[in-house]
């Protein structure tokens, strides 16, 4: 059809060209009101509401001292109860019925001043976790196992001298956290490593994000407190308190800090963002399915039989138009192919 | 002349129409969704939420501590058990500064108190017949109310003895007060106020909590205005484990804010922008569609394979290349028929 010196004009894609321009534009405005709200509709969080998460956070440290406090009163009628009565089974029954009807511990032992195990109930406990002492005390063991090991002790007085010991279990300790409200409650040791949380958690592992830590060491020193704090472009609001009592003999160093991310807070644009986020999520799922369809259906056959088109033009007559659909664009392809034929015949 | 049925070609129309039809309807839907009247409340609904949270809160920690009063007192008769069993006598001396104002053991037979520590025993508050479980009630002693708790001495199904405390109610006080110091109730299921804190003994407006099954729970907030300054009401009822959580006591509390919601147009006009921008672009999207890809496609088809088209076929892109092709293949043809029917001629 064309000698070596009649080239084939190039020709301009109209169709490829228009096709991606309207589904960048569509995909483009996707992801505009998709994102764009969660910077622009950006409100302040009521200080009310900073200070009540506060408030709730002192509170299930308060009721957490209560817990650990009330241990030792526990402790303290089974010590009256020993001191008083003298049946040599008393301390094993009293003991027995702690463990039952106190589910917070995970054993109970009566021990001599030299360390002996006069009594116990429940699991073992290692009596020398909590140091001697003539007062109720409070022990934390150190950092080891897969959970955080917590003691409580009092002495008994009299005739029948001794310690009772028992430990808590970890879920005594974690029970309280829920008065926090909301958000994920940690329970920290004095290292400032996790003992308990509201939400899934490991034993013993470090805060790794520093305004926690900070809130952490502002508890130790400062006392209660709460702050807003931005982690990773989103608000979170951390509140913190110590585990604290006038007795120094059940100071433990513990620490409860509650971190709650603002997208659970139902500030007033949330519903309009999350509505606008939905309507972006749309936007982008039509584009890729209406645009994919036009792309099979239309856009690429429209580009192939261009280039055979162009190719037959240039006197490549060699490669078969394939004909590969039932609709206007196959019928243009059967011609082609007709055109194709007739020059391969005339040749 | 008989005319055959020719078969209908399928266009490559539906992608186009369909997408056409469905942004369409995304864009007016969005619209007409997003501008929706919203519904304003006088005080934003995070405050309201923390009321709750709050309030929540105080319950749940109410409930604890009644509920931990009530297991210390199974410790301490398991000391009076086994003192009575050796003594016959119950050991109550060493409980004395405990939490309960009034703590004596009571012979169920003969309703009796066989001993006692503290303020003088009242067993008249636990009525007839005496209760056999562990629990607590609320009593009126002298002019106060006081929550009576009580577990059998040894086994239920056996005891003869039952040992009682009365709880003082303002030892829940400092619970309350996480609930709002200006004024938080503890009420039992009509409306009577156990203990509270802050100002007045009575609920806004003779506020009654929802009623709630044993185990459920109950908890909200709401907005009220009271004079020039608005309050939020909150309320929750006892939730955790039985039997705190079968009484039907809640807590309300009663607190003014100063987070006041001002209702604006804002929402609305966003709404509206996004809507029109959205309506805009798919005009000029499908429009260019149809101009440069569908038009052509249709023009093509007119030209593909005719002798001599009636139409011109399109010029530009994709299809004026495969048009071109066309035109040029039939010009081809002509000259080489002229040229056979010259050479015939010869």
């Amino acid at each position: 059809m064309t000698t070596p010196e009649q080239r084939p004009r190039r020709y301009f894609p109209i169709a490829l060209a228009v096709w991606a321009l309207g589904a960048t534009a569509f995909l483009g405005l996707g992801a505009a009101v998709a994102t764009a709200p969660s910077s622009w509709l950006v409100e302040d969080i009521p200080q009310s509401v900073v200070t009540e998460q506060q408030t709730r956070t002192a509170l299930a440290a308060r009721q957490l001292q209560r817990a650990l406090d009330s241990g030792a009163s526990d402790l303290n009628a089974v010590a009256a109860g020993i001191r008083t009565l003298n049946d040599v089974d008393t301390p094993s029954r009293l003991l027995t019925q702690l463990v039952a009807t106190r589910t917070r511990y995970r054993g109970a032992a009566y021990v001599s001043p030299s360390g002996v195990v006069l009594a116990k109930a429940g699991e073992d406990v290692d009596a020398g976790a909590v140091a001697a002492s003539d007062k109720p005390a409070l022990a934390a063991a150190a950092p080891q196992g897969v959970s955080p090991r917590v003691f409580v002790a009092v002495p008994v007085t009299g005739e029948r001298a001794g310690r009772i010991v028992a430990e808590f279990k970890p879920q005594s300790l974690i029970s309280p956290l829920a008065l926090a409200g909301p958000g994920n409650t940690r329970l920290l040791n004095a290292d400032r490593l996790v003992i308990g949380a509201t939400s899934g958690f490991t034993a013993f592992e470090p805060l790794t994000r520093p305004d926690l830590d900070q809130a952490a060491q502002s508890a130790r020193t400062a006392g209660a407190g709460a702050a807003l704090h931005d982690v990773d472009g989103r608000r979170h609001l951390v509140s913190w308190a110590p585990v604290a009592t006038a007795e120094q003999t059940r100071q433990l160093g513990l620490v409860v800090v509650t971190d709650r991310p603002e997208t659970s807070l139902t500030l007033p644009h949330s519903s309009e963002r999350n509505e606008l986020v939905l309507l972006g999520v749309l936007i982008a799922t039509f584009t890729v399915v209406i645009f994919g369809w036009l792309y099979v259906v239309v856009i690429s056959p429209l580009w192939a039989l261009a280039r055979d088109a162009a190719r037959i033009a240039g006197g490549d007559t060699s490669a078969p138009v394939i004909v590969r659909r039932y609709d206007h664009l196959g019928l243009v392809a059967r011609d082609l192919e007709r055109v194709r034929r007739g020059l391969t015949g005339r040749i | 002349m008989s005319r055959t049925r020719v078969p209908r070609v399928p266009g490559v129309l539906a992608p186009w129409l369909v997408g056409l039809i469905l942004f369409s309807l995304l864009a007016g839907g969005a619209t007409a969704y997003l501008a929706r009247p919203r519904d304003v409340s006088p005080v934003p609904q995070s405050v309201l939420d923390a009321r709750r949270e709050s309030t929540t809160a105080a319950a749940q920690a109410v409930t604890r501590s009644l509920n931990g009063g009530l297991s210390s007192m199974a410790e301490v008769a398991t000391v009076v058990d086994e003192s009575l069993k050796q003594r016959n006598r119950a050991l109550l001396l060493p409980f004395r500064a405990r939490i309960w104002k009034s703590l004596y053991v009571l012979d169920q037979t003969t309703r009796t108190v066989v001993a006692q520590v503290g303020e003088a025993a009242q067993p008249a508050v636990l009525g007839e017949p005496l209760p056999k479980e562990a629990g607590m009630k609320i009593a009126q002693v002298g002019t106060t109310h006081q929550i009576v708790q009580y577990t059998p001495v040894g086994k239920p199904a056996e005891a003869k003895y039952l040992l009682v405390g009365h709880y003082d109610p303002n030892r829940l006080s400092d619970l309350l007060t996480v609930a709002g110091a200006e004024g938080t109730w503890l009420v039992d299921r009509s409306g009577s106020v156990i203990v509270g804190v802050g100002t007045g003994t009575q609920l806004p407006q003779g506020f009654v909590p929802p009623a709630t099954d044993p185990g459920e729970n109950a908890a909200g907030s709401q907005a009220q205005r009271n004079g020039d300054r608005m309050d939020v009401l909150a309320w929750a009822s006892l939730t955790g484990r039985a039997p705190s959580n079968g009484l039907g006591w809640s807590v309300v509390s009663n607190k003014p804010v100063t987070d006041v919601a001002v209702a604006t147009d804002d929402s609305r006009r966003r709404a509206v922008t996004v809507g029109r921008v959205l309506a805009v672009l798919v005009v000029v999207v499908f429009a260019a569609l149809f101009l440069f890809v569908q038009r052509p496609i249709r023009q093509l088809r007119k030209v593909s394979g005719e002798p001599d088209p009636a139409v011109p076929g399109p010029k530009y892109g994709e299809a004026g290349r495969v048009a071109r092709t066309f035109a040029q293949a039939r010009t081809s043809k002509a000259d080489q028929q002229a040229d056979e029917e010259l050479a015939e001629h010869r």
